[in-house]
């Protein structure tokens, strides 16, 4: 947390309720998502209970294990819940009409809302669960690829900038500064009740915190599992023991199951008012954000349910839930994480001056005065220059060779030949433009880079988006397997895997 | 009145459990008490009109139970097995000793000074019978820690440790079983540190027990440990093994020497019988220090923020916000940062910085 983070938290106590953390949403909002909200029993990792649907249906659909320790009654839920998903989120084999490269449409973004991290946490278990596949099983059956698609959206989660999995308590805080401390907010009751309540500053507190003792986390509170729950279930072992049918006694535990699971699913739906009402507007980068995030979801996921559709029964590569056991491939996916980082930034920065404020004092954007323009093309050839006095305090990762945007022009890069310093207090930047060179630019004023009215505007320059160099790195790992160290680089897993795994990385490296 | 005759042995057993308790807020001297004092936070809050959170779920505790016993079921095949796949014992080892009381699983021991005998018998086996083929796995080894480390009562049950032959040497190395799922490199952080932080609690408190005893040929205490988790959704063991717990061990020794030394001193300050002091009212009375961290272990936490809130500190905002504003209260800050006369350097320098931040939102 930044001194400008604090200064913004005062702001919001001064006003006693949360303030926008940045000028533009950083989310898509979609118009109708799909939601879901779990319950587990305590000490197990599966669901006991889920509540799902759209946004816009008049109820969401509340199913529930009899015993959460009940594997085939567990995965009966899971199944019925996993086949709705994948007709939602139109996976290869699941839908008439599938996400493919052809016609991909951001208007169409599947985005998947949940109400806090342990529910997204969830897909991770739930692909633990079911993604196992014995040697003549049927791949395509739902839950199977349900496991796969939970765990393509854990991992996805992980990644800066995508728009397909939601989780509420985070977007949240990420959207506004509460007068609160952090901790209390990781629950969604206690962060959607600052919105909600009206008072003095210290009463709402102690009103917010009261809202904070329903808990939204899967795991049950210990007083209903010891009060309610708990008797219930032995009972119900009971009836099986006796041999009689437990009905009723499940009917019971469904009843005391499904308010836990409607707050949950309740304080979601108010997140996701809460932000969508919001009067700022989407930033316009966002909308490269959802094509990577529906590029990425085609890629890597529906690609390969379409390879699993294939009789031929060929092995199709499936990522491990724990880790993915190979040198290369835990680079090239360092390599994919950190284009994503570099793009998110870039891509918001542009339409956000809380944000471009924030890069600025970070220092990873810099702000001058355009001191000189000129040309050092020779012939036809035009080559726009600019020296930029700095001031020094201003910044402080400025290097020369590095890339830079001229906030507001995102495809617009211009490159440090120099840094001089000129006093204690100023530098002097000589930038050369790489792109555009003839075209418009716009800022304080609209006009080509060699205008010499740019002279004595005071302009901001943001970190180039470099996502597509670095992505492309991803690549050249697995290009790399007949290089030099490829022994070390490309070795293959210390651990014993399956042996079925360990063919799938061998085909992935030969093609 | 919470009384230091009410020991049982379940509250013995809890020396761990109290030594974390009070390593979460060391500067807290309410957590101090009840650390040293054995009493329950959540009795001192109850007694406060506070509604005590914090409680185990019976589902949870059925697990953990469930899970140790079929780790241990058969003379311990399970958790041999894994043991033997990682490398922590050798293939087609033998021999399980339980010490684990009965109330807690076990088979023979049904009381806590018989579990410390039997493990004091382990220990002097392992020295001075050349003849003895000792158990490579022990459930429930019990230590009675011997410094009198924290009053009134220190006593230790390891939940599993392995011994084996090395260099002419019986080596023990202790483990920590937790029933939650181990997924690989995304495993929560805060679980594997906790876990590894009470293995090196048992580590220490092994080390010590066997220097006391002053053994002829004692044997080696592992630096290194091992910490059993479960396969995500089932009751297979995964194992951590070759964790190096030298750290945690250090981390253990100096937190129990510094909260000896507060009993101590509690208990000099004290001058008077504690039998005859009501210890949840002393709590109570005592001095707080307010973290972010007491929502997680605390039930007192809500009194305290209610404390914090109606003296303006800058913690009901955070731990960060309160590292940069101090002792200067939230609405002072505002003040400064509306441009108000600071009063004190602190004040003047605390507003360079807010100015400058505020400065940087309107670039």
């Amino acid at each position: 947390m930044s001194t400008r983070d604090i200064v913004r938290q005062l702001e919001a106590v001064r006003i006693s309720q949360p303030v926008p953390r940045y000028s533009t949403l950083h989310v898509r909002i979609v118009e109708n998502p799909f939601m879901v909200a779990f319950v587990r029993m305590a000490g197990e990792s599966r669901p006991w209970g889920i509540a799902y649907g759209r946004l816009k249906d008049s109820a969401p659909r509340v199913i529930t294990a009899g015993d959460g320790r009940n594997r085939e009654a567990v995965a009966q839920i899971c199944e019925e819940f996993g086949v709705a998903m994948l007709q939602y989120f139109r996976a290869e084999g699941h839908t008439f009409n599938p996400i493919t490269k052809e016609n991909l449409d951001t208007k169409e973004l599947p985005q998947i809302w949940v109400p806090g991290d342990r529910h997204v946490e969830m897909f991770h278990h739930l692909e633990y669960a079911y993604w196992r596949v014995r040697k003549g099983d049927d791949r395509t059956q739902p839950l199977t690829v349900f496991a796969r698609l939970s765990g393509w959206l854990f991992r996805e989660s992980g990644r800066i900038g995508q728009q397909q999995i939601i989780d509420a308590s985070r977007a949240l805080r990420d959207a506004y500064v509460f007068p609160a401390d952090t901790l209390s907010l990781g629950n969604l009751t206690n962060a959607v009740a600052w919105f909600k309540k009206d008072g003095s500053l210290p009463n709402k507190r102690i009103s917010v915190r009261a809202s904070g003792e329903q808990r939204v986390s899967p795991t049950l509170d210990p007083g209903l599992d010891k009060d309610v729950l708990a008797p219930l279930i032995e009972q119900r072992a009971e009836l099986l023991k006796a041999g009689r049918t437990p009905t009723l006694v499940e009917q019971k535990i469904h009843e005391a199951l499904s308010p836990e699971l409607m707050a949950r699913w309740g304080s979601m739906v108010d997140a996701y008012h809460i932000l969508a009402s919001d009067n700022r507007a989407e930033n316009n980068g966002v909308e490269k954000l959802v094509k990577s995030t529906m590029e990425k979801y085609v890629v890597e996921f529906q690609r390969l349910e379409r390879g699993m559709l294939d009789p031929s029964g060929d092995p199709i590569f499936t990522p491990h839930p724990e880790t993915d056991f190979h040198g290369s491939a835990a680079a090239a996916g360092y390599f994919r994480m950190q284009a994503a980082d570099v793009a998110y930034t870039a891509s918001l920065v542009h339409d956000d001056a809380e944000l471009c404020a924030e890069a600025l004092a970070s220092g990873h954007a810099f702000m001058g005065e355009v001191t000189d323009v000129w040309n050092t093309g020779v012939g036809r050839v035009t080559i726009p220059n600019w020296q930029v006095k700095v001031r020094i305090g201003e910044i402080s990762r400025l290097r020369e060779g590095e890339d830079y945007s001229l906030v507001g022009n995102p495809k617009s890069k211009v490159s440090i030949r120099e840094v001089e310093v000129v006093d204690e207090e100023h530098w002097l930047v000589h930038i050369e433009w790489e792109s555009p060179k003839l075209k418009e630019i716009s800022g304080p004023i609209c006009a080509k880079p060699l205008d010499s009215s740019w002279i004595g505007k005071r302009l901001i320059f943001v970190p180039c988006d470099t996502s597509a160099l670095t992505a492309k790195q991803a690549q050249a790992v697995w290009d790399a397997k007949d290089g030099v160290g490829a022994w070390l680089t490309h070795g293959r897993a210390p651990v014993q895997v399956e042996e079925s795994f360990i063919d799938d990385i061998t085909q992935l490296q030969d093609n | 009145m919470a009384g230091l005759d009410e020991l049982t042995d379940e509250a013995r057993r809890n020396t761990r459990g109290r030594f974390e308790q009070w390593v979460k807020n060391p500067q807290c001297e309410a957590n101090t008490l009840s650390a040293v004092l054995n009493v329950k936070l959540a009795e001192v809050a109850l007694s406060l009109g506070y509604q005590p959170e914090y409680g185990q779920s019976p589902f949870a505790v059925t697990r953990g139970l469930q899970f140790e016993s079929w780790l241990f079921k058969d003379e311990a095949k399970v958790i041999r097995e894994s043991m033997e796949r990682v490398g922590i014992l050798e293939e087609n080892s033998s021999g399980f000793l339980d010490l684990r009381l009965t109330m807690n699983g076990g088979k023979n021991i049904k009381s806590v000074d018989d579990a410390l005998e039997k493990s004091l018998q382990l220990f002097v086996s392992l020295s001075d019978d050349k003849h003895f083929t000792p158990p490579t796995i022990i459930a429930g080894l019990m230590l009675k820690i011997p410094k009198g480390v924290m009053l009134p009562e220190a006593t230790l049950i390891i939940d599993v440790a392995s011994i084996q032959r090395l260099d002419q040497k019986w080596v023990i190395r202790v483990g920590e079983i937790k029933v939650f799922p181990d997924r690989g490199g995304h495993t929560d952080t805060g679980e594997i540190s906790t876990a590894r932080a009470q293995a090196g609690v048992y580590q220490h408190a092994l080390q010590i027990t066997v220097e006391s005893l002053d053994l002829r040929n004692p044997p080696i205490v592992s630096t290194s440990g091992y910490l059993v988790f479960t396969w995500p959704g089932t009751n297979s063991p995964v194992i951590r093994a070759n964790e190096d717990l030298t750290y945690q061990a250090r981390r253990a020794a100096v937190g129990f020497d510094r909260l000896d030394g507060v009993a101590q001193e509690l208990m000099t300050k004290q001058a008077q019988n504690l039998s005859g002091i009501d210890l949840k009212d002393w709590i109570a009375h005592s001095k707080t220090e307010y973290k972010e961290i007491c929502w997680s272990f605390c039930d007192l936490a809500p009194r305290c923020q209610d404390l914090a809130i109606a003296e303006d500190r800058a913690i009901v905002l955070g731990t960060e916000a309160s590292k940069l504003l101090g002792s200067v209260g939230v609405g002072r800050a505002i003040e400064l940062l509306d441009g108000f006369e600071p009063s004190t350097e602190i004040e003047r320098a605390l507003q360079v910085q807010l100015l400058a931040a505020k400065g940087e939102n309107s670039t």
